[in-house]
C-alpha cells in the first residue's frame, strides 16, 4: 500500500503544481475563436467581438506596430495602402504551412497592386534563420512579421489553428478567414479577396498569369 | 497478509482512482472543451509521461510521442535530448506503471472492457508475436519516417500523430469537431481514416483487454524496454505462491506473473496483487542493491 | 551480479535521463516542445 500512497502524493503534488501553472492561461481574446467558429469556414464580419478591445467595433488590425524578417516594419500604413491584404499566419513548427509557402508566394507574385499580402511566423522571434530558410526563393521575406504588438498580437493569441489566414479590408477590418491549408490556394483566396473587394465597393480582381 | 483485497473506496479500486485522478490532472484545462481552444501556458513545455494529445482542449502538457515526432521531424531536426531525456527518465523510475495506472488512453480501454460484451482470449499463437508490431510502430512512425522520410518541404509530418494515434482523435480531433463548427468542414477523409482507427481500438476493446496497450502503443513499447530495471518493481515471493493461477486469470496483458512478472508486457495495474490469496506479490520502489530481482530463489 | 549491473544501468540510465534533460534545456529545445503543443496544426492531428 505504500508504494500506492507515494505515487498518489506525487499525483497531488504534480497537480497542485501544474494547476497553479494553469491558472494563468494566455487566452485573453477567446472572442476571435468563437468567430471563427461560424457556419463555413469565413468570418462574418458583423461578429461585434473585437480583438482590438473596443466594445461595438468589429475585429480588425488597427492599431499595432511590428516588425518583418528583414528588419523592416509592417504596419496600419501598409494595411491602409491597400484595398486589401491577405495575412497568412503560420509556425514554424507546422508541416503544412510550410508546405504551402511555395503556392503563397505564387498567389502574391501574381496579385495586383492594390492587394497585398503578409505573413506572420508566429514562432519566427529568435528563430530568423530557420524562417528565412523557409522562405527561401518567395518574395515574402520583408512582408512576413516576427514579433509585433497591439491588435496584431491580440490576433495572434486569438488563433488557435495553423495556419491560419485572415483578409483585411483597407480599414483593417477583419473581413474574412481562411482556415487550414488549402488545396488550391490561389482559388480559394482569390474568391475570398473578390469577397471582400465586392463588399467594399471595389471591382473584382483576377490574377497575373 | 492473506485475503489481500483491492482496496476500495465506494467501490473504486485504488487504481481507478489514481487513473481519473491523473486523467483530470493532465487533461485540467476544462473550460478549453467549451470553447474549443486548447490551453497555451508555459506548463505546455513539460511533456507528460503519458500519450495525451496536446491538442486535447484540456491538455496542460504536451505529448511525448508527439514531440519526439516534432523534433525529429521539423526544420531544424536535431537529437531530442530533452525529450528523450524525459522518456528515459520516466521509463527508469516508473516502467509501465505509467500505462497501468496514468494513462487515459488505458483508463478509457479498461472501462470499455467493464461493458457487458463477450470477453475473448487472443490464441497465444496471434497473440505473441502481434506484441512486436508496436515497436515496429514506434521505430518506424515515430522514429524513422519523421527523420528520415523526404518530402519536398525540408520538413516531415509526425507520421504516428497524423495517421494513427486514436488518442489524439478522442482527445484532441473529436472535442475541436465538436465545439467549432467550422472545423467540421474542413474535416476530410484523413479524419475519417483515423476515426476508423479509433473505432478499430475501441470495439475490440470491449472483448479484448487493453488491445492498443498489447499490440499498437509506441509509447508502451518504449517504456517497456525498461520494465526489467526500472526503480518501480513488481514482486513475487516464490515462497508464499501456491500456484493457483488467479494472478494470471487476472492479468489485462496476459503476462505470465509467476514466470516473469516485470515483463516488459506487464502494465503494473495491481490486479494480481490484490487477488493473490496469499499476499505473495508486491510491488515498490527497488533502490539498494539489497533488493531481489523477481523471481530468484531465495539464498 | 545480477544485482550489481541491475543497480548500475538503473542509476547509470537515472543520471543520463537528467544529463540529456539538462542538455535540452541548454539548447532551449523545451521552447520548441512549447510551439508546437500551444497551436493547433490541423494536418497534424488528422483534421485537414
Amino acid at each position: 500500500m505504500k508504494h500506492t500512497t507515494k505515487l498518489l502524493a506525487l499525483l497531488l503534488a504534480l497537480g497542485l503544481l501544474l494547476t497553479a501553472c494553469a491558472s494563468q492561461p494566455e487566452d485573453q481574446s477567446a472572442p476571435a475563436a468563437d468567430s471563427a467558429g461560424n457556419a463555413d469556414n469565413t468570418d462574418s464580419a458583423a461578429d461585434s467581438n473585437s480583438s482590438g478591445g473596443e466594445a461595438g467595433e468589429e475585429p480588425g488590425l488597427r492599431s499595432f506596430s511590428a516588425a518583418t524578417l528583414d528588419g523592416g516594419s509592417f504596419s496600419p500604413e501598409d494595411i491602409a495602402a491597400r484595398d486589401v491584404t491577405v495575412i497568412n499566419f503560420w509556425a514554424l513548427s507546422c508541416a503544412p504551412c510550410i508546405a504551402e509557402m511555395p503556392d503563397l508566394a505564387a498567389f502574391a507574385a501574381a496579385l495586383p497592386e492594390n492587394v497585398g499580402v503578409a505573413t506572420v511566423c508566429l514562432d519566427g522571434y529568435g528563430d530568423q534563420e530557420t524562417a528565412l530558410e523557409v522562405l527561401e526563393g518567395t518574395d515574402l521575406v520583408s512582408t512576413t512579421v516576427i514579433s509585433g504588438n497591439g491588435d496584431l498580437a491580440s490576433l495572434c493569441s486569438a488563433l488557435v489553428y495553423t495556419p491560419t489566414t485572415v483578409l483585411v479590408d483597407g480599414e483593417g477590418t477583419l473581413m474574412e478567414v481562411i482556415v487550414g491549408g488549402q488545396a488550391d490556394l490561389s482559388g480559394t483566396y482569390l474568391t475570398a479577396v473578390n469577397k471582400v473587394l465586392a463588399a467594399s465597393g471595389k471591382a473584382e480582381i483576377s490574377l497575373a498569369e | 497478509m492473506s485475503g489481500m483485497h483491492r482496496h476500495r473506496v465506494r467501490g473504486l479500486s485504488l487504481q481507478r482512482i489514481v487513473q481519473l485522478l491523473s486523467a483530470v490532472l493532465f487533461n485540467g484545462y476544462a473550460i478549453g472543451f467549451q470553447k474549443g481552444r486548447i490551453f497555451t501556458g508555459g506548463s505546455k513545455a513539460v511533456c507528460v509521461p503519458v500519450l495525451n494529445c496536446y491538442s486535447c482542449p484540456g491538455a496542460l502538457g504536451a505529448c511525448p510521442i508527439g514531440a519526439l515526432q516534432a523534433a525529429l521531424g521539423g526544420m531544424k531536426r536535431h537529437f531530442p535530448f530533452y525529450v528523450l531525456g524525459m522518456l528515459m527518465l520516466f521509463g527508469v523510475v516508473l516502467g509501465r506503471v505509467v500505462c497501468g495506472l496514468l494513462c487515459p488512453f488505458g483508463l478509457v480501454q479498461d472501462l470499455l472492457h467493464k461493458l457487458p460484451f463477450p470477453k475473448v482470449e487472443v490464441p497465444r499463437r496471434i497473440d505473441r508475436p502481434a506484441r512486436y508490431v508496436k515497436y515496429v510502430v514506434l521505430l518506424v512512425l515515430v522514429v524513422l519516417l519523421p527523420a528520415f522520410a523526404l518530402t519536398d518541404t525540408g520538413v516531415r509530418p509526425p507520421y504516428f500523430c497524423q495517421y494513427v494515434c486514436p488518442a489524439g482523435t478522442l482527445e484532441g480531433g473529436i472535442p475541436l469537431l465538436l465545439a467549432d463548427p467550422m472545423l467540421r468542414g474542413l474535416a476530410g477523409a484523413l479524419f475519417q481514416w483515423k476515426v476508423l482507427v479509433l473505432i478499430g481500438v475501441v470495439l475490440p476493446s470491449l472483448c479484448i483487454h487493453r488491445p492498443f496497450c498489447r499490440y499498437l502503443c509506441p509509447l508502451g513499447a518504449f517504456y517497456s524496454l525498461f520494465n526489467r530495471f526500472s526503480f518501480f518493481q513488481m514482486r513475487l515471493d516464490e515462497r508464499r505462491c501456491v500456484g493457483c493461477g488467479r494472478c494470471e486469470r487476472s492479468c489485462p496483458m496476459a503476462v505470465e506473473v509467476t514466470k516473469d512478472i516485470n515483463s516488459p508486457e506487464c502494465i503494473r495495474c495491481g490486479k494480481c496483487r490484490s487477488v493473490c490469496p496469499t499476499g505473495a506479490i508486491s510491488s515498490g520502489f527497488a533502490v539498494s542493491a539489497g533488493e531481489k530481482s523477481a523471481n530468484r530463489r531465495p539464498e | 551480479m545480477r544485482n550489481r549491473s541491475v543497480l548500475l544501468l538503473r542509476w547509470g540510465l537515472l543520471g543520463l535521463a537528467l544529463a540529456m534533460i539538462a542538455a535540452g534545456l541548454l539548447r532551449q529545445e523545451h521552447l520548441e516542445v512549447l510551439g508546437k503543443a500551444v497551436r493547433v496544426c490541423l494536418e497534424c492531428i488528422g483534421i485537414g
